[in-house]
């Protein structure tokens, strides 16, 4: 059985792939919205009759959600497929370390490119404990995102065209978290990149949601050309792409080398790691690339469930974690992990405080726990014997990854439930919501659930994650970060509560109309709370299995207590501070400390005008300083040599064009006078 | 006298022909064409060639004259078709073409006297039409039997294109006329 | 009366002939300065027949052929001029540029 599972591992691939295809080539389109078919076919005065229009709206209200129930049906298989595969590699990889030391199996190993006898690239299914837990996420909420989906979409005119994307998202995403190789990653990377463009930008109907799908895009593709060109460089030296190659103690030692770029000797290790972790940076968002992602909410809200919170979003992470053998060796690219990860978790923090669109505050709360995984990567380096060398503690990558593990559910979850109150009021703004309690019971409770989670309030998963991050911070002796990490809690646990509050207590402050749960969107948002209350169970077993390879087991050297209690306490104070200030559903309070904060709120709501500065960068600096004299340069030299070239040649062609002018005596009389002067010539 | 009658008879042919060009009615342009004619017919005569006189007149004035007469006729209305006036810079062009050919062709010929101009005193007995018409059906080595079947043939495939050419095109409706639309 | 003067006397036809061409404007009229350029080829013909050749029949063959095949471009040409006139209304030569470049 498990033999079968790991030779047919593509299946786990193929199936979503299969997915967008059926949808693609063989449902959408099959039945058409009515309103449109409508259109068009009245142009074409092909429907007369109402019945007719009557049948056409019958088989839409069928038929998308035929798109929509094979695309479950086939996530479901995957997700079947995902957790088959993840128990055939506790029971045969991770209960068998004598064989697998590494604890990674590479299970599907084609020869895709053959460079030259010395370099070849494959595409290969790589299994190791990261890449399972991110395969279970991925093909859990996957199913339960398209479930939520057919309630969200139902009546979207292009209800199949998501469906599809969404698969062709999933296959992306999983493509990426089992590639055995740099250039596979790389290229799935970008598919990533390419499906989460199209996905923000379903409703290209809407111009803000297609200039945010560009800026998410060149965003990304910005940070994706240095992930290449590290690719390139780290590739060059150990002659490989291979994953396997690349983490070995030898690689880094053959990168470690001064090299002198420009007249700056810089470290090739550092410096190549640092270019890979651009890639990370730009796809998971950090200051100062984050600027996409509070954009990024232009889409449909399962997607940004799925894709901008739980596992897109976390390929950053999931990049620096598969690469960190390679990092670990390089402390300056730690040093940069860490201080960036912690700065994007507080500046998120505090910016996500004074937003009102509720999906922009769960998108600067990923931010800022995207920041967290970051950090404690960043911090993942603590030598037992107070020095560098093989026996490390790898703590903080557990941690990390566990967090990616927790994080997933819960703010998934958390989107889902946003989406239902969106669905519900047909707004974004908070100040339109409230007292939705009543209306949203199981809505309500599941979302207490993940908002306790994120809080980190014991016993609910994030605290667990939470803990021992901020464990691995203070073991490592960083206690800025430690103390960064520990107030960004406080700050996550105020903002998520003074949405919650909100958005659910007192009054409604807006008309609601027909405000009912959809039985699609609340069995996804009940399924996970149980992940959201139960992943704290699985601590031990990531600290004691989610282990870089090469790196030695985590071990809590020592586990203050006082530490989870300081960090409940703050959590719990931010809390109740929400409750201060939003507990019954109103917000007079805070205005008033709003009006004491005045300019300082201002900067903070306006996202400390990072937006501004950078169209101040790219419009002033960029397009006018360096674009428009480069562009009047092309215009008028390069293009005007090469129109000059088409002008002389088109003046020949004008003029020999007069020669033609289809008069039959002026072609005689050229005729004749070429016969005079042959005849003057020749005689 | 041969001389006198033959200048007398090469300037009325030079004047008729130039009239001819240059009329502007074509009806005054077909006939001054006909007087042409019939002055080279008479120095066919003069050239001891009766028969092609002959030929000269029945077959050029009697029939293809007659025939450009009826069309010119049939398209113009009595010949005065001359709507756009021709511009006399395109007659300058043309008069200066053609008389550019005729130096050119003048020079070419007298830049190289050949023998054949300079003995000038062989003069061939009258052909009379006997000889004509066997040397035109003889078979043998200087028969010309085979070029006068090609001229009968193609003279019967120049009638029948001359027919489907000239048939109203019943794919192609005209927009004038009787204002009958064409069916086939 | 000798052959250069004949020569001459065709040679001036011919150019005559070309000036028609070159200068009518009516379609008809330029086949009628067609006639004239061959009516100086035949006279050419029937000099040289007279006044050179060893053979003067075949020169005077000549000249019939010449009529005959110039009955037949007069034939095809005056029914493209039917069918042109038909189909345009016109024969101005200055509007019959479809086939310019």
């Amino acid at each position: 059985m498990a033999e079968f599972i790991f030779t047919n591992s593509y299946l786990l691939l193929i199936l979503p792939l299969l997915s967008f295809v059926i949808i693609v080539l063989w449902l959408a389109g099959k039945y058409q919205n009515p309103a449109e078919l409508d259109k068009t076919l009245r142009c074409q005065n092909q429907i007369n009759d109402s019945e007719e229009t009557q049948k056409r709206a019958d088989d839409f209200a069928k038929g998308p959600k035929i798109a929509g129930l094979a695309a479950i049906l086939l996530a479901t298989l995957n997700a079947l497929y995902g957790l088959g595969l993840a128990t055939a590699y506790y029971q045969h990889v991770l209960a068998q370390p004598e064989h697998y030391p590494n604890r990674t199996l590479v299970c599907f190993d084609l020869a895709w490119l053959n460079f030259s006898p010395g370099l070849t690239a494959n595409m290969g299914i790589y299994l190791d404990p990261i890449s399972v837990m991110m395969i279970v996420v991925i093909t859990m909420i996957s199913l339960l995102v398209n479930i939520y989906s057919i309630g969200y979409m139902k009546d979207d005119p292009a209800f199949d065209r998501f469906f599809a994307l969404m698969s062709l998202f999933t296959f992306s995403m999983l493509g990426l978290v089992v590639s055995s190789n740099i250039l596979q990653m790389f290229v799935f990377w970008e598919l990533v990149g390419v499906s989460s463009y199209t996905l923000i930008g379903f409703w290209y109907e809407k111009p803000s949601a297609v200039a945010a799908s560009k800026k998410a895009f060149i965003v990304t593709r910005f940070a994706d050309a240095f992930f290449l060109i590290g690719i390139l460089l780290v590739s060059f030296q150990a002659k490989s792409f291979d994953f396997l190659t690349l983490n070995l103690p030898e690689t880094a030692a053959l990168l470690n080398q001064s090299i002198v770029l420009g007249s700056v000797p810089v470290n090739l290790l550092t410096l190549a790691t640092l270019l890979i972790f651009a890639g990370g940076w730009g796809k998971s968002a950090m200051f100062p690339l984050h600027i996409w992602l509070p954009d990024a909410m232009e889409g449909p809200t399962p997607v940004s469930s799925i894709i901008h919170s739980a596992t897109m979003v976390v390929a950053g992470v999931f990049l620096t974690a598969r690469m960190f053998p390679l990092f670990s060796e390089a402390v300056g690219t730690l040093a940069v992990v860490q201080f960036i990860g912690s700065f994007t978790a507080i500046f998120a923090a505090i910016i996500a405080i004074t937003q009102r669109d509720i999906k922009r505050i769960l998108a600067f709360s990923t931010l800022s726990q995207l920041g967290y995984m970051l950090f404690s990567l960043g911090v993942a380096k603590i030598s037992l014997h107070g020095e560098m060398g093989p026996g490390l503690n790898s703590l903080g990558y557990s941690a990390a990854m566990y967090h990616v593990f927790t994080h997933a559910f819960f703010k998934c979850m958390l989107f889902l439930g946003a989406g239902a109150l969106i669905h519900a009021v047909h707004s974004n703004d908070l100040m339109a919501m409230g007292g939705l309690k009543r209306l949203m019971p199981k809505t309500y409770w599941s979302l207490l659930a993940a908002c306790l989670a994120i809080g980190g309030i014991f016993p609910f998963s994030g605290f667990w994650s939470k803990d021992a991050i901020l464990l691995a911070a203070l073991q490592s002796g960083h206690y800025v970060t430690f103390g960064v990490g520990l107030v960004t809690g406080g700050l996550t646990a105020f903002y998520m509560f003074r949405l919650f509050f909100l958005a659910f207590h007192g009054e409604a402050r807006s008309e609601l109309h027909d405000v009912h749960e959809d039985p699609w969107m609340t069995f996804s948002i009940v399924a996970l709370t149980i992940p959201t209350l139960g992943a704290g169970l699985f601590e031990h077993f990531f600290a004691g299995e989610m282990v870089a390879s090469g790196l030695a087991y985590a071990d809590h050297l020592s586990h203050p207590l006082w530490l989870p209690v300081i960090a409940s306490l703050v959590g719990i104070s931010g809390i109740g501070l929400a409750w201060g200030f939003y507990g019954h559903g109103r917000t007079e309070k805070a205005d008033e400390w709003r009006q004491w904060f005045g300019p300082v709120y201002q900067l903070v709501q306006n996202k400390f005008y990072i937006d501004e500065i950078y169209l101040f960068i790219t419009h002033r600096i960029i397009f006018q300083g360096i674009g428009a004299p480069v562009k009047w340069f092309d215009r008028n030299i390069v293009d005007g040599a090469m129109n000059l070239c088409g002008r002389i040649l088109q003046l020949g062609g004008k003029m020999v064009r007069l020669a033609q002018n289809g008069q039959l005596q002026f072609y005689l009389g050229v005729t004749v006078l070429g016969l005079a002067a042959l005849l003057f010539l020749a005689s | 006298m041969g001389d006198y009658l033959f200048y007398a008879l090469a300037s009325a042919l030079v004047t008729f022909s130039l009239l001819a060009v240059s009329l502007p009615n074509l009806l005054h342009g077909a006939i001054s064409l006909i007087a042409a004619f019939f002055v080279t017919a008479a120095l066919y005569i003069m050239l001891q060639l009766e028969f092609v006189a002959l030929a000269q007149i029945m077959l050029y004035i009697g029939g293809i004259i007659i025939f450009m007469l009826i069309i010119i006729l049939l398209t113009t209305g009595l010949g005065v078709e001359n709507r756009h006036k021709i511009s006399n810079s395109r007659r300058l062009a043309g008069a200066g073409v053609s008389t550019v050919l005729l130096f050119g062709l003048l020079y070419a010929i007298g830049s190289k006297p050949s023998t054949v101009l300079v003995k000038d005193k062989y003069r061939a007995a009258p052909v009379t039409m006997d000889d004509i018409g066997l040397r035109l059906l003889s078979t043998g080595k200087e028969g010309f039997v085979v070029p006068f079947e090609i001229i009968s043939i193609l003279l019967l495939v120049a009638l029948v294109g001359a027919v489907v050419i000239a048939r109203r095109d019943s794919s192609v409706t005209y927009s004038h006329g009787d204002g009958q639309k064409e069916s086939a | 009366m000798t052959l250069s003067h004949f020569i001459i006397l065709s040679l001036m036809l011919c150019a005559i002939g070309v000036y028609g061409v070159l200068t009518r404007r009516n379609l008809i009229g330029i086949l009628l300065s067609v006639e004239v350029i061959l009516n100086g080829a035949n006279l050419n013909f029937a000099a040289f027949a007279h006044f050179r050749a060893f053979d003067p029949t075949a020169g005077a063959v000549f000249p019939i052929f010449v009529m005959a095949v110039s009955a037949c471009e007069m034939a095809v040409a005056l029914a493209i001029v039917i069918s042109m006139y038909r189909r345009k209304k016109r024969l101005d030569v200055y509007r019959l540029e479809e086939l310019n470049g």
